[in-house]
């Protein structure tokens, strides 16, 4: 506070307090001590918006950290950079006109889907036939996941739910016709309500699932491709770095985590009798092919 | 018409339950939220844990037949105990249409040497070591898998599992929301009525199924049966760490008992009932960080009242005289267990137990008190792996009871993965069969009313002095698994060398009776295949045994003849599926059992061979998933289940199920 040296200013708004968010705001803080330390970042909460109106009017660039976050700066004239934001969310919260992505920017926290398959297929090479249940919140993904699909030859099966009771029948009958069931966020099909019976149903067929969270591959899933919000922070950091270079602090556009972890849930898949890369191996390989992405 | 009675009974509580699912479901439904980073960060409950995974065949310290879902439906068997003729080296035989004895061995109607778990809960009953397999409340429908070990495997599931385990895992309600209706008419005078609710209220999955068995039995023999059974688990979400698991069953059952035409044996009825409660509190850390805790009591009842006719017995002229025969049998267990992983090679499964078990039966017993007996046990199982391709399971049991004082059970097996796809296992185990409660302090004897006044018939009497029967088991395994290909393999070669067999030994004097006594050694030997092989729609399960019996010392001829006898040398069973389409399904099942006679009350039997066949049909009925099926069980010739009056011939049986 009331620094004399006017270095560029990084204001990061947590949508809350939690592990995660902090998380991303330490490994953004820790990037700049070690790249250049005349950046000076702030971390508040989103609630605290309305009484830090000094701290927000000294900053450069504002990174939003979480959903509510985003929302929360929507409105801010100045460049802001979303992070730990699905995809989805970041398209609809974006104004249409007002803003183009030089100053309204992402990092979202969805793996681009060539990565995902491409993970099924370092891991079980002979499984070319992934289910997927699409939700409300994922239908309109059928597209370009038949298209992604097509590229790496894997053969698509889709079942489309809409409410909770639908899910279990459907899944049965989607997993009579699949090798592997992919998980695509949604929250109708995959909450903590439904975990149990999705992920026991799909044991019980044989068929793995490979989720999207670390904290769906300790629950049983087969195996994931994430980015931890470390991970996110870093490649944020990155990106504000590129865009403090720029004159009028121009943003890079939305983009896909760089970074990524696989977990692989060794129990299960023992059980199930795959034989499995180490988790060291597989990302090497994955990231061999991230160039592609 | 005792059928339409009882459908028409079970038609109202489908309606309660109709109702029920509607007003849950329009209650139940939840607004979803909008997807957020929750989605990707938070937190999910921990599912497929260490004490829900199937251990691969190829890493297990045993060997383990799996009995799933697909095979019980495909087999066509209505009863829980007729699954196990697909095991290898293990014996069902129906001692009558209501009592069914499943053996891995020394086949014997009573003082059975295969441990029974139903979730953990031991149901064997102390009296005369049976399982109440008709009266179990327990729905072949509700099955999620069966886990079978061959050989014991004490250090695991503790003493009795001798010869065998048999580990009973039913389904999480989670995985079957909704109604299911099923019925089945057939021979011989068969009705059966099931239905099934489980649905969702908040953070609890439930789950209750009532079902209804009626048949008479062997034409030959009083063994109808008809049973009443409700049954029900609740698992409650505490957080995503902690769940609270709680089950209940209960069966009221009518059996018909004895021999037509006997005089102190004759038909008559038996009053059953059959209940459990359980609760398992547990907490889960990490895919191999377990702990649990928990406590089950179980409840059986067994009520008889015969009254003899007037005969003439060797001198003695018998008046009527009534024979009341009530056995209770009341079991307490608690247990704690743990699963760590203390580093990346080494698993530790541990946890201790105690356990009470109450019986009453002045019959049996000779006085009217409650015999109270109690076990303590500790066990520890450690798996290490030193290199990549080597699994070292290593465990052992301490137990202390009121009838033996301490014993320890230890195993050790080695599995070398020699070439990926194969491995071989040896092994060394050891286990012990506390002798039950007849065999240690029975005094059983039947008072008649004689012309010269009361008589006392001796029947079976205990002997405190008795040793527990002891079983050394070597073996030598090889597995060959595809996964991918969906086939596995395993050959086992077995020795079996058990130490004091408990036997009743006849005494003449003045009246014939028996008294137990440790009265042999035996050694078997053998063989046992398995071979399992899913490929797309079709299904195969093979299974061979051939076995060596040795009788190294008896007390008598009879005693070895009997053992000898006990095991069939060769047994085979096949089960073969095929799904046509999604709609047509259709399986074939053949079983073949070399001669034998089975220890109590058995007759010599003549090799028999039984060829059950099923086809089923999926269809929509108002929008649900439905199924007709129909099976003919033994479709040719006639042969003898455990004695000679219980002809098995041709049985066609036909079920038809609605879920919604």
């Amino acid at each position: 506070m009331g620094l004399a040296y006017a270095g560029p200013q990084v204001l990061v708004v947590l949508s809350e307090d939690g592990v995660a968010y902090h998380e991303a705001a330490e490994a953004m803080r820790g990037y700049f001590q070690g790249h250049d330390a005349t950046v000076s970042l702030r971390a508040i909460r989103a609630v605290d918006l309305d009484n830090s109106a000094a701290a927000q009017a000294q900053a450069d660039i504002l990174v939003a950290v979480g959903v509510r976050a985003m929302q929360d700066l929507a409105m801010d004239a100045r460049p802001t950079l979303n992070i730990l934001v699905p995809q989805q969310n970041f398209e609809l919260v974006r104004p249409p006109s007002k803003r183009d992505s030089r100053l309204f920017s992402a990092i979202y926290l969805d793996q681009p889907i060539a990565r995902r398959l491409r993970l099924i297929q370092q891991l079980l090479p002979g499984r070319q036939h992934i289910g997927v249940l699409l939700g409300p919140t994922t239908l309109d993904r059928s597209k370009p996941l038949q298209k992604s699909a097509r590229e790496q030859q894997l053969a698509l099966e889709v079942a489309q739910v809409s409410s909770q009771e639908e899910i279990i029948p459907s899944l049965n009958q989607l997993l009579a016709n699949s090798q592997v069931l992919l998980a695509l966020p949604d929250p109708l099909i995959y909450n903590q309500n439904t975990a149990q019976s999705i992920l026991l149903t799909s044991y019980r067929a044989q068929t793995p699932l490979i989720a999207y969270s670390k904290a769906y591959v300790q629950a049983g899933a087969l195996a994931a491709v994430f980015s931890t919000p470390a991970q996110i922070g870093r490649q944020a950091a990155e990106m504000v770095m590129r865009a403090l270079q720029t004159k009028n602090f121009v943003l890079p556009a939305p983009q896909y985590p760089k970074y990524f972890s696989v977990d692989v849930n060794y129990q299960v898949a023992r059980s199930l009798g795959f034989v499995l890369k180490d988790e060291a191996t597989l990302l090497n390989q994955m990231q061999a092919g991230a160039e592609r992405e | 018409m005792k059928a339409s009675i009882n459908l028409a009974r079970w038609r109202v509580r489908i309606g309660i339950f109709g109702f029920l699912y509607v007003t849950g479901a329009s209650a139940a439904e939840p607004v979803t939220p909008p997807l957020s980073e929750q989605d990707f960060l938070g937190e999910v409950p921990m599912v497929l844990t260490v004490s829900r995974l199937v251990q691969p065949v190829s890493e297990a310290p045993a060997a383990v037949t799996v009995i799933d879902r697909d095979m019980i439906r495909t087999s066509g068997f209505r009863d829980l105990a007729d699954v196990f003729r697909l095991v290898p080296g293990f014996y069902v035989g129906l001692f009558t249409g209501n009592e069914q004895l499943v053996s891995g061995g020394l086949n014997n109607r009573f003082f059975g040497r295969v441990q029974v778990l139903l979730d953990g809960k031991s149901v064997y009953t102390p009296m005369f070591g049976l399982v109440p397999w008709s009266a179990l409340p327990l729905a072949l429908e509700d099955i999620e898998r069966i886990e079978v070990s061959r050989g014991p495997n004490a250090a695991t599931y503790g003493a009795n599992s001798f010869l065998g385990v048999i580990n009973i895992i039913t389904r999480h309600p989670a995985q079957d929301q909704g109604t299911l209706i099923a019925t089945r008419v057939g021979d011989p005078g068969l009705a059966d009525g099931l239905v099934r609710h489980a649905g969702k209220y908040g953070d609890l999955d439930y789950r209750v199924t009532l079902s209804h068995k009626q048949d008479n039995g062997f034409e030959l023999r009083n063994d109808s049966q008809r049973t009443n059974s409700i049954s029900g688990r609740g698992d409650l979400r505490i957080d995503n760490n902690k769940s609270l698991e709680f089950q209940f069953g209960y069966t009221g059952a009518l059996f018909g008992e004895g021999y037509f035409g006997s005089n102190d044996d004759g038909p008559r009825d038996q009053h059953a009932q059959s209940s459990y409660q359980q609760m398992v509190w547990r907490q889960v850390s990490g895919a191999d960080d377990e702990m649990s805790v928990q406590f089950y009591h179980t409840y059986n009842l067994n009520h008889e009242v015969f009254t003899t006719p007037a005969f003439t017995e060797g001198p003695f002229q018998i008046l009527p005289t009534v024979i009341r025969t009530d056995l209770d049998a009341e079991r307490f267990d608690l247990e704690f267990q743990r699963n760590q992983r203390l580093t990346p090679a080494l698993r530790l499964a541990w946890g201790l137990s105690s356990r009470l078990d109450r019986i009453h039966a002045p019959l049996y017993l000779g006085n009217d008190s409650t015999q109270d007996t109690q076990l303590q046990r500790l066990f520890l199982n450690a798996e290490w792996r030193p290199v990549a391709d080597l699994i070292v399971n290593a465990g052992a049991a301490w137990e202390h009871n009121d009838i033996n004082g301490t014993a320890l059970s230890p195993r050790l097996a080695l599995s070398y993965h020699l070439a990926p796809r194969h491995t071989l296992r040896a092994g060394v185990s050891r286990a012990l069969r506390t002798q039950t409660v007849l065999e240690d302090i029975g005094s059983y004897s039947v008072t008649a009313n004689t012309t010269v006044g009361p008589l006392v018939v001796p029947r079976f009497f205990g002997n405190a002095s008795l040793l527990p029967e002891s079983i050394v088991t070597r073996e030598l395994a090889y597995i060959f698994d595809v996964p991918e290909q969906g086939f596995s393999a395993d050959v086992r070669l077995f020795e079996d060398r058990v130490h004091n067999v408990i036997a009743p030994v006849k005494v003449i004097a003045p009246f014939e009776y028996f008294v137990f006594r440790n009265a042999a050694n035996v050694t078997t030997r053998g063989v046992q295949t398995q071979v399992r092989w899913r490929a797309g729609s079709t299904q195969l399960h093979f299974a061979h045994a051939y076995t060596k019996t040795i009788i190294d010392s008896a007390y008598n001829a009879a005693v070895a003849e009997d053992l000898q006898h006990s095991n069939p040398s060769n047994t085979i069973s096949l089960l073969l599926s095929h799904r046509f389409g999604n709609a047509l399904e259709a399986s074939m099942g053949y079983y073949n059992v070399r001669a034998m006679e089975v220890i109590g009350d058995g007759k010599p039997l003549k090799t028999y061979r039984r060829v059950d066949a099923r086809l089923a049909y999926d269809f929509q009925l108002n929008g649900s998933r439905a199924e007709a099926a129909l099976v003919m069980q033994n479709l040719f010739k006639p042969y003898y289940e455990y004695r000679t009056e219980n002809e098995f011939d041709s049985r066609a049986l036909a079920t038809l199920s609605m879920e919604f």
